[in-house]
């Protein structure tokens, strides 16, 4: 069955090859080539594939689902309006289906040095900045990598050049429409911020509609020296829509990234995020909350690869599963040979509220370098009795106390992200979900 | 720091202390494996039929199987059809009655590595079912285990003997289809230990098994059963120790546990069997399959083990918990040197409700040492209040050591609580330095430094077992300093 599908990817390929964009560079021809060619030897990933043990993917497997090459006009324009409203304080990039669109973006005030356009207009004004930082390799032991270089086409590209400070942070927002229904939606951001930069990303990713839809969106992040990078990913897809989605950072000396990841949408949802610090000095954060409910599988892998002395990582996750959802974690941390004095420290604590819930969890280590400090730690378990209990003694029926416990494990990890209206934003999704009265709450405080 | 780098060459290069091949002869048959070959095995030990056919089914169940590479190990390919598969210390007509019966060769052997049995006989009370090569060849203080109803001799003997609860439960808890390894032991395997405890029996000493691997190019395959009936108590010991060599020998045991209400079996090892040399030459390969099943209400099984030895060491010592209330326990210190490689871990299968397990997991690389932790924590749908606690802490010696942790949780039950928690480190130049400023050397403070770090599984073990454990430690690491 999945054989079919990979040759009618073949086929595909094969007709739209030459309308992708930049299809006039033979390099970017070749590396799609090259990948279509891993993504055909690798086929879909089963669950001998040591990375997909618990993610089954035969429901994006079994169908053709194909790249949607025109823009999309039909939809409801004050929707997408009103989602850009929803997060003030911030340029916005605006894709539908995947498409950029100039028109409904903000992108007045950022400085003149810095280029912010979609993949299309990088092949043609900064294919040789294109050239040098997509990274192409990464594509041959993937699948879904492998895939989305074969087809890549829509996308951002951001250059924030040395000793750049953008204050204000620079939302992609990724709206999916009626049109991408059955369809595929294939994304590639090259993010790149040069010596001594600073920038903030919000990748959210959104609907307005409640089809079935596939996006697969790899991002590749570059950070040179000193640079700062905050990445916030928000997945809050259709309930019918499969996301797969990679983020792959590559660090120089002293350089900085912060990653947070809140996933709460999709139907079936696989999320990593891996990060190689190259060289000392380098720091990262991986922040990450995912809740599912429902029949939702949401899967989330990291890796943080310290290639170098003297870095660092602290690695955050938490999952909340609720219902028939599933939700897995697999956390790597890998210390080369030489990388001494690293610092990591990987925690991961899950939330089952419901029997058919299932949690599978893996905190990695490989340690290959002996004057280290690595640590993690991983729980699965249920609220604090106790603290149901004290809620309980003060009037509060179980099920709202419930509710507020869970918030609060949630709000721990939100609290990590500085930028306000995301932070605002991941709570009310919060409240939203688990169905709190704020205002109730405060009268009883009063 | 010259002169700390100058320790820990000399006595890193140290050889391995029980190097040295026993002259017996020995009545083997030609390398190579086949149903023709399996026939031999089981017509050599006069087998039962049901047995055969049990053995041929694995065989060709084995043939079907690749061997598996998921494992961090890496060694070159094995040849399967180059191995001699069955070999027995020729003894005079009949097996011995006592002691003074055994082949005077063969005590030498035991007396070398500082296990004399008429000495162990007197002294801890332990009975010994050694095993030479593949057949054991004495058993001690059975006559006193038989008064109160226990069984424990050698697998053969209880083949021959109570083949009705061999066929019980041989392969109840590893099936034969088990594994690529288990399967091939399942096939071929020559000798090991049978040990029954009936109903409401507290086996008033330790049990004990040595291992020992002998003759050139021989596969050991061990089988080890051990059924403790409701409400009996068994603690077992299992120590290994082998002969120098330069070729590769490929151990496969299997050892099955079964516990049924109320019971309690306490399974200890320590596995000192040869690791190969400085450069990595030579070394067993020991791939072996234990499982323990907590059958009913209230049984627990404790494994501890303590992992000095081999090349390559891969086994994970699992608990199927299946009984309400049955608790698992895992205590392992594994070491790697020079060029040693180890994947080892637990499995706790959560099946019953309340059930408990604790993981303690301790590895130590030295050396270019690979030392790799793999467990698995499942809590299945109905298990409810599950808990589980697991520790695995690594401690580094030396900048071309390497140390994997790869800790598996799958929880289905929300009243489940399941705990993981690691840490790696190094031996910290702070504790050496206070240990030298008082007059210790510096391989005494490593050695106690790592004592200290594998405390909490060595109390686990049998007080001899403990002593034993700690100098083995102490010879394998000796001077390792980072």
């Amino acid at each position: 069955m999945s054989i079919v599908t990979v040759e009618s990817y073949i086929n595909e390929h094969k007709d739209i090859k030459n309308k992708l964009a930049g299809s006039q560079h033979n390099w970017l021809q070749a590396a799609r080539d090259n990948a279509l060619q891993s993504f055909a030897k690798l086929g879909y990933p089963d669950k001998k594939v040591e990375n997909w043990k618990y993610t089954r993917v035969t429901p994006i497997a079994k169908q053709h689902l194909p790249i949607l090459l025109t823009h999309s006009e039909h939809y409801e324009k004050n929707k997408v309006v009103s989602l850009v409203k929803a997060m003030p304080d911030c340029h916005c990039m605006v894709f539908i289906n995947g498409y950029f669109s100039t028109e409904l973006s903000l992108l007045s005030g950022l400085p003149d040095n810095v280029i912010v356009c979609d993949f299309l207009t990088a092949t043609e004004q900064h294919s040789e900045l294109l050239k040098k930082h997509l990274q192409q390799d990464a594509a041959t032991s993937d699948s879904f990598l492998a895939f989305n270089t074969a087809f890549m086409h829509c996308g951002a590209f951001i250059h924030v050049p040395a000793n750049t400070q953008i204050e204000k942070p620079i939302q992609l927002l990724f709206i999916c429409t009626p049109e991408a229904n059955t369809h595929t939606i294939n994304l590639r951001n090259v993010l790149i911020a040069e010596t001594q930069s600073k920038v903030n990303f919000i990748e959210n990713y959104l609907a307005i509609t409640d089809d079935s839809y596939f996006v697969n969106t790899v991002s590749n992040l570059i950070l040179e020296q000193n640079a700062h990078l905050t990445h916030i990913k928000l997945q809050n897809e259709s309930r019918q829509a499969f996301h797969i989605g990679t983020v792959n950072a590559q660090q120089a000396a002293d350089s900085h990234f912060h990653s947070h990841s809140f996933a709460r949408g999709g139907a079936l949802v696989r999320s990593d995020t891996n990060t190689s610090l190259n060289a000392a000095g380098a720091h990262c954060t991986m922040n990450g909350l995912f809740i599912a409910q429902g029949k939702q599988h949401i899967d989330h892998h990291t890796c943080i690869e310290h290639k170098h002395s003297h870095c660092s990582s602290r690695e955050y996750y938490r999952g909340i599963l609720a219902e028939q959802a599933h939700g897995v974690f697999n956390g790597r941390v890998v210390v080369a040979k030489d990388a001494q004095k690293t610092d990591a420290v990987q925690e991961n604590k899950n939330l089952l509220l419901s029997d058919s819930a299932e949690i599978d969890t893996k905190p990695q280590l490989e340690i290959y370098a002996d004057d280290v400090k690595c640590a993690h730690g991983a729980t699965v378990g249920q609220l604090d009795k106790r603290a149901l209990f004290y809620l309980q003694a003060r009037g509060i029926n179980i099920e709202q106390a419930t509710k507020i416990l869970t918030y609060a494990f949630a709000k721990e990890i939100i609290e990590r992200i500085d930028f306000a209206p995301v932070r605002e934003q991941c709570e009310n999704l919060l409240l939203d979900t688990y169905k709190i009265d704020t205002t109730q709450e405060e009268t009883h405080e009063s | 720091m010259t002169k700390e780098a100058h320790d820990i060459s000399s006595l890193l290069s140290q050889e391995y202390k029980h190097g040295f091949v026993t002259d017996v002869e020995v009545d083997t048959i030609p390398a190579g494996l086949s149903e023709d070959v399996i026939r031999i095995i089981s017509a050599k030990k006069n087998e039962p039929e049901f047995l055969l056919e049990w053995r041929l089914k694995a065989y060709r169940h084995w043939l079907t199987m690749v061997e598996p590479t998921w494992s961090s190990v890496r060694y070159p390919k094995i040849d399967f059809q180059n191995i001699v598969y069955y070999s027995a210390p020729k003894l005079d007509k009949d097996r011995p009655k006592s002691l003074d019966e055994v082949d005077p060769e063969l005590l030498r052997t035991y007396e070398k590595l500082g296990i004399p049995l008429k000495e162990q006989e007197m002294l801890a009370g332990v009975a010994v079912d050694a095993v030479f090569d593949s057949v054991s060849v004495a058993t001690t203080f059975k006559a006193k285990l038989a008064e109160q109803g226990i069984i424990f001799c050698s697998f053969s003997e209880a083949v021959q003997e109570h083949p009705e609860l061999i066929k019980k439960y041989l392969g109840s808890v590893v099936p034969h289809t088990d594994n690529f390894y288990a399967a091939l032991n399942s096939a071929v395997f020559s000798d090991g230990s049978f040990c029954y405890i009936p109903k409401g029996v507290r086996c008033p000493m330790d049990l004990s098994t040595y291992f020992r691997i002998n003759a050139a190019s021989t596969g050991q395959f061990e089988r080890t059963l051990v059924v403790a009936d409701e409400g009996s108590y068994v603690s077992y010991l299992e120590g290994c120790t082998a002969p120098m060599r330069d070729e590769n020998q490929l151990h496969a045991a299997v050892v099955e546990l079964v516990a049924l209400e109320d019971a309690e079996i306490k399974y200890s090892t320590v596995q000192n069997w040869y690791p190969g040399d400085k450069d990595g030459k030579g070394g067993i390969y020991n791939f072996v399959t234990k499982r323990g099943a907590c059958r009913g209400n209230n049984a627990k099984i404790s494994w501890t083990q303590v992992e000095t030895g081999s090349a390559i060491t891969w086994k994970y010592p699992s608990v199927i918990l299946q009984g309400d209330n049955s608790v698992g326990e895992f205590y392992s210190v594994a070491l790697t040197n020079n060029y040693q490689q180890a994947d080892t871990g637990t499995k706790m299968y959560h099946i019953g409700k309340n059930t408990r397990s604790t993981i303690i997991s301790k590895g130590i690389s030295a050396g270019h040492g690979h030392n790799a932790y793999r467990g698995l924590v499942k809590v299945l749908k109905n298990a409810r209040n599950a808990r589980n606690y697991t520790q695995c802490d690594s401690l580094l010696i030396g900048d071309q050591c390497a140390a994997h942790t790869f800790p598996y949780i799958e929880v289905k039950n929300t009243s489940a609580q399941v705990e993981h928690e690691a840490t790696t480190s190094k031996i910290g130049e702070d504790q050496l330095f206070y240990c030298l400023q008082r007059g210790i050397n510096t391989e005494d403070a490593v050695s106690m430094i790592v004592n200290g770090f594998c405390k909490q599984v060595f109390k686990e073990l049998p007080m001899e077992f403990a002593v034993e454990a700690q100098k083995l430690l102490g010879v394998s690491l000796e001077g390792s300093v980072g």
